[in-house]
């Protein structure tokens, strides 16, 4: 159950946590995946982190090119576009929001 | 710098393989691909080539050689096709039946429907001693009416020049609608002191149902519907000869069904009767069922004739 829950909070806080990566810089898939793993979501598979890479490229969150790589295939960048800065900055207001809530009510136990 | 993840066509059934990736050779990361691709048929056509398209760079990006690798890597393809499907906001993969399932789902379906088509037209079972018609006390004016204890009225006629008349109220006490096909009166049957006076004699009289009424009738059968049987009015006969329409007599509905003839040997010296009366023959469907119902109209009222 306590897996369950974890792994949904997660997933919900999956897209705020790439966009939030890729405000520091832009970066590939599998650096993306390390990444997310160092920041606790290694609950999380490849295809699911790809698969959400790739949705936020359609909705123009991110964008993607490709780029030779010296040490074998090439790598796709990502990076925010103006559109994913913008979704950062609103998910992030509610995302503090949200926590201090949370904090509050946990708080009261 | 090239921008990728643009959608890329390919031929029907050609593999799922990068249009614009690295030509990887291995056909095991086809296969791979291949079996995330059918776990996405849901998709557009179009959406799923990209998707693949796309799924080779990651994958070759991922470090994938081989099936073998993938599998070791990144999971089963049904795993990961799970996993691709939730990143991208889509429902969980429902596998579509086989049309196979599909076609034996039609039939049993229409063989379903054939056998409610059937259940419904088949011929309605008729329980036993089903009796739908129930006789209702009723009261007709004139100075020759008597209501019998059975709810019936039965006027009997008077000389041989006037008119005898059977009425009886009748309601359909059945929840089913009854088709009335024909109601003919066989027999009128009057005794008199121990002697048949119609089409009989003392020592041969009459057994129910030996005579048409016709042979001893001109008979009138006359059809009315009553709302209320105690307000009963029913008019001259005229004998229009008119022939009998058949008629749905449905649930809860009352009709007075009245025969009336002249009494072809009703004779005054041998009254008082001591029984007198006849029976009415309703002859009736019920779904398919053929059945015939016979109403006794009988007083032990005397008359004068």
């Amino acid at each position: 159950m306590v897996a369950v829950y974890e792994s949904q909070l997660r997933k919900g806080a999956l897209d705020l946590a790439v966009l939030a990566l890729l405000a520091r810089g832009e970066s590939y898939g599998y650096e993306l995946t390390q990444s997310l793993i160092d920041a606790g979501f290694d609950g999380l598979g490849d295809a699911t982190i790809y698969g959400t890479m790739r949705r936020m490229e359609q909705g123009g969150l991110v964008t993607a090119r490709l780029e030779p790589s010296p040490d074998g295939p090439a790598r796709k960048y990502y990076a925010l576009t103006a559109d994913g800065k913008h979704h950062l900055q609103q998910g992030a207001e509610r995302w503090n929001e949200l926590a201090a809530s949370m904090s509050e009510l946990l708080g009261r136990r | 710098m090239e921008r990728v993840g643009g959608v890329h066509e390919r031929a029907p059934g050609a593999p799922m393989i990068a249009a614009n990736g690295p030509t990887i050779g291995a056909a095991g990361i086809e296969r791979y691909v291949d079996e995330i691709g059918r776990r996405l048929r849901d998709l557009a056509r179009v959406e799923r080539d990209s998707i693949a398209a796309d799924l080779v760079q990651h994958l070759h990006e991922a470090g994938c050689r081989s099936f073998d690798e993938c599998v070791e890597r990144l999971g089963a393809p049904a795993t990961y096709a799970d996993g691709l499907r939730e990143g991208l906001g889509l429902a969980p993969f429902r596998p579509a039946r086989s049309p196979r399932i599909a076609a034996l789902l039609v039939v049993v379906v229409a063989l379903a429907g054939a056998c409610a088509f059937w259940w419904a037209s088949r011929p309605s079972p008729v329980p036993a001693n089903f009796a739908p018609l129930q006789p209702m006390s009723s009261m007709i004016a004139g100075s020759h009416v008597r209501s019998a204890g059975t709810g019936m009225v039965i006027e009997l006629g008077a000389t041989e020049t006037t008119d005898a008349r059977l009425v009886a109220v009748l309601r359909n006490d059945s929840d089913r609608a009854i088709r009335v096909d024909h109601i003919g009166v066989p027999l009128i049957w009057v005794r008199a002191n121990g002697t048949s006076t119609i089409g009989g004699s003392a020592d041969e009289p009459l057994r129910r149902g030996e005579v048409e009424l016709s042979a001893v009738w001109t008979t009138d059968v006359r059809i009315e519907p009553v709302a209320d049987p105690f307000r009963i009015e029913t008019t001259a006969h005229e004998r229009t000869g008119a022939p009998f329409t058949p008629f749905i007599w449905d649930p809860g509905e009352s009709y007075a069904i009245s025969v009336a003839g002249p009494v072809a040997a009703c004779r005054a010296e041998l009254a008082p009767f001591d029984q007198r009366g006849g029976d009415v023959q309703v002859d009736f469907t019920v779904g398919n069922s053929y059945l015939t119902y016979t109403i006794g109209m009988w007083t032990l009222d005397t008359t004068a004739c």
